[in-house]
């Protein structure tokens, strides 16, 4: 680290520990529209999110995940694994860097999964009325400036916001519908994902 | 607590009755006092104040009430002190006072003598008075007349008394002294002392944990333990004695044979004196002599400067301000190595302003939250740790014998270290209550490991209402968990890393839970504990990383390592960092070969190490990102894990 660099860090860190409760408490995450979804077997539902970054440094996310509790969230993040369903990132795919002061409102969504936080994919054998109830829970690094090497991530946190997920019996009339098309959309969407990601590289 | 009152309470009617009797019959005699080399008395001289005596008084009003003001005087027989008993001028409440012995062991039928000089105004009235375990023995009209007088009496204990006290009254608003009182056999010996194992116990302050002998040490013990008892106290599984009562502790008399002292450590156990009453005389000065001369000895292994030194509510009986039980606490450390403590009346129920001064004056915490209500408890422990995080041992009363058990794990999982239950007599005359405090001292024994072990409580969540402490010892993982309300509980604990199937073993209820994955389920009747034991095969390990620092060619990544299971990791290691470019300028990262396994070491439950991995990106620009994988693994490869993180710059 050069003196210039070593002097800023040293800066913002003083600046970092005076206001890191404020820190902590100026990132907020809401899932949307709801927290609590429900779907059938072999569905796929989705989360929207709005992030507010009420601070003055940048945010980036490396990290996301649906956890079980038990939930740590420091001094690493630890938790239990869903066990209806497997969750499937969009945020940190996207790479979206919130700045000072502002926030970032995304819809899921449900037919290219290009937007959202993240999808769950609930097992096609999984029990009527069985849930997974946790936590999606982010990991973000905190930067003096827009992300660079030169600005150096400062911390990581974590960010977590309640969530479920409960397999429910599809609706008599939809049932038929959900039993063609949802098949039809994951592979679109799987696909458009792949392409968004390779696009990404 | 205050045993002066308890002792006065129970010995007032042997008094009031003996006393009219033996008024008229006893005769003024002026008999040198043998108070030298010839005394069962060790503190006959009052030169360490009140050690190994207690006051009280009579007052108009009630307990706890009066104006009589108990110090120390320069004006003495011999030495440096005598024993001052006076009413604050002006003061219209001074009826009766006294200042008594502990409790001195009794030879039944055995002949006494014992004498005291005193000095009170002439026209003045005292009385020197001997009562036994087995009822009033003597009293002696003590006829003042303004100079130093020699008094004493002869006696004959009982046949079935066991133990005798002596004391010296002062009656009306009269100043008395007292100096060099004495108590010998009737023709004037006394047995020598014999202190068979002098000496310094090893003993520190670690943390919020006492170390005796180099060890964590769980006090576990009674308050008021005579001599008789001892064989029967430790039958119990106590460990400790707690010198304050009126029970004949701290090597305050001879005995000719194995002292108090010797014989607590005889028996394996340990002791606390206590200077109480001492402290109490605003005299800081006499502490350095204080412990010099009742510290040195195997069984001490800390000191109790003063018990409720913060009960203002209660001058003189109890109080104690600040700076003198500071003072009083600084003199002491002058002059003795074992760790002081206090017990803070006021801990369970008021707020931490009330103790906060009488911090710098001790080392370690004492508080008394009597009763079944647990809330006080939790109160204390949480007051005290927040005016400085010591150990903390807590005085436990007689309540229902159905709560003695579960409010001494109540006491351990809220941070206490210590719990001795006030008094023994109490505790013995309830076979009940005794029983519960011998189950309470066996488990607790049983569990000393574990109390002691490393702290995995970031690894559980008990149910809403349930208190846990978790801990890891020798390869298991401990939960002790409290309900301390009455309505039943049942609910998840969930544990991290808890693999399905697990069995949980509930310690002293022999049953054992079958866990699922993350947690297992139990209940609670009511006010309860249980005590879960998990021997895990396996463990997790989970990653973040904290820092990157140094040039482009020699970047240091900082990687935490946290054993997230109920398991060792043994031999941690970060097994391989792997990158992977995700975006902007093409670059390859490269770790020096043999980086890996960096090793971390060995990682109980709950702990965390941290690894440095430095890597060379030279090439890469502000633009390259990449995902890292960070591969983890402990247990000669029996647990591995992979951790990602995306979006990393270098």
């Amino acid at each position: 680290m050069n003196i210039l660099r070593w002097h800023r860090s040293i800066v913002v860190a003083a600046v970092l520990a005076a206001s890191a409760g404020c820190l902590s408490a100026g990132v907020t995450l809401t899932l949307t529209p709801s927290p609590d979804l429900f779907g059938s077997p072999g569905s796929i539902v989705g989360w929207g999110f709005t992030i507010v970054n009420d601070t003055s440094y940048y945010i980036e996310f490396s990290s996301s995940q649906f956890c079980d509790p038990p939930i740590i969230l420091s001094p690493a993040v630890s938790c239990t694994s869903p066990s209806t369903g497997a969750f499937s990132d969009i945020i940190v795919g996207n790479d979206p860097i919130i700045g000072p002061d502002s926030s970032l409102s995304e819809n899921f969504d449900p037919i290219g999964f290009t937007t959202g936080i993240g999808y769950f994919s609930i097992g096609p054998d999984t029990p009527y009325l069985s849930s997974d109830v946790g936590q999606i829970v982010l990991i973000y690094d905190v930067y003096g400036g827009y992300p660079t090497p030169d600005t150096e991530a400062l911390f990581s946190q974590p960010l977590a916001a309640d969530a479920s997920v409960t397999t429910v019996t599809p609706e008599p009339a939809t049932a038929g519908l959900a039993a063609t098309v949802l098949p039809g959309l994951v592979v679109m969407g799987l696909l458009a994902a792949r392409r968004r990601r390779s696009h990404a590289r | 607590m205050h045993p002066g009152k308890l002792a006065a309470e129970r010995n007032a009617s042997l008094r009031r009755s003996a006393i009219s009797t033996f008024l008229l019959l006893c005769l003024m005699a002026g008999l040198p006092s043998p108070a030298g080399s010839q005394n069962i008395l060790n503190n006959g001289g009052f030169e360490t104040g009140l050690m190994c005596y207690n006051f009280w008084t009579w007052s108009y009003v009630g307990y706890f009430k009066g104006d009589y003001r108990f110090t120390l005087s320069s004006d003495s027989h011999s030495g440096n002190y005598s024993f001052q008993i006076a009413c604050i001028p002006g003061g219209t409440d001074c009826y009766r006072a006294a200042v008594y012995t502990q409790e001195i062991p009794a030879i039944p039928n055995q002949h006494y003598t014992t004498s005291a000089w005193v000095k009170c105004p002439s026209g003045g009235t005292a009385l020197l008075y001997v009562n036994s375990s087995a009822g009033g023995v003597g009293g002696q009209w003590l006829a003042c007349n303004g100079i130093w007088t020699s008094y004493s009496m002869n006696f004959q204990i009982g046949s079935t008394a066991t133990t005798f006290w002596v004391y010296v009254y002062n009656y009306g608003a009269q100043t008395l002294l007292v100096d060099d009182m004495a108590v010998t056999y009737s023709d004037g010996t006394a047995p020598s002392r014999i202190n068979l194992h002098p000496g310094i116990r090893p003993v520190g302050i670690a943390g919020q944990n006492v170390l005796v002998d180099g060890s964590p040490y769980l006090a576990l013990g009674f308050f008021g333990v005579p001599r008789s008892d001892i064989s029967q106290v430790r039958a119990t599984g106590a460990n400790t004695v707690h010198g304050l009562g009126n029970a004949s502790g701290a090597d305050c008399f001879n005995y000719g044979s194995e002292s108090y002292l010797d014989a607590i450590y005889e028996a394996g156990m340990n002791f606390v004196p206590d200077s109480s009453s001492s402290s109490r005389l605003d005299a800081p000065g006499i502490f350095p002599t204080i412990v010099q001369t009742f510290a040195p000895h195997l069984a001490n292994i800390a000191w109790f400067l003063s018990d409720e030194p913060d009960l203002v509510e209660v001058p003189v009986f109890e109080y104690v301000p600040p700076a003198t039980f500071v003072a009083e606490g600084n003199a002491a450390r002058s002059a003795t190595s074992l760790p002081l403590f206090a017990d803070m009346q006021h801990a369970p129920w008021s707020v931490a302003a009330d103790d906060v001064p009488y911090a710098p004056g001790i080392d370690f915490w004492m508080a008394e939250p009597y009763g079944p209500d647990f809330s006080r408890l939790q109160h204390a422990t949480s007051l005290l740790t927040s005016i400085a995080p010591r150990p903390i041992w807590l005085a436990q009363d007689t309540i229902d014998a159905s709560l003695i058990v579960p409010k001494a794990y109540w006491a351990i999982v809220n941070g206490a270290t210590g719990i001795f239950y006030f008094t023994w007599s109490a505790f013995q005359q309830a076979p009940d209550k005794l029983s519960a405090a011998t189950q309470a001292f066996s488990e607790l024994t049983t569990l000393k490991g574990a109390i002691f072990g490393s702290q995995m409580d970031i690894l559980v969540t008990p149910p809403a209402g349930i208190t846990t402490m978790s801990r890891f010892n020798q390869g298991t993982a401990y939960i002790m968990a409290v309900n301390p309300n009455s309505q039943a509980a049942q609910g998840k604990f969930y544990v991290q890393g808890m693999a399905a199937g697990q069995p949980v073993q509930v310690m002293f209820e022999n049953r054992t839970l079958t866990a699922a994955a993350g947690s297992f389920t139990d209940s609670f009747a009511g006010v309860g504990r249980h005590v879960y034991a998990i021997t895990s095969p396996k463990t997790t390990l989970a990653a973040s990383l904290t820092n990157k620092t140094g040039s482009t060619a020699a970047r240091a990544w900082s990687i935490l390592v946290f054993n997230a299971g109920i398991a060792a990791a043994n031999n941690a290691n970060i097994a391989n960092l792997g990158f992977t470019r995700t975006g902007g300028t093409a670059c390859t990262p490269r770790v020096a070969p043999g980086t890996f396994p960096l090793a971390v070491g060995n990682l109980v439950p709950g702990a965390t190490a941290t690894g440095n991995v430095v890597a060379d990106f030279t090439g890469c620009d502000s633009t390259s990102k990449f995902t890292v994988a960070i591969a983890l693994s402990a247990n000669s490869g029996a647990t591995s894990a992979t951790v990602s993180f995306a979006n990393q710059r270098y």
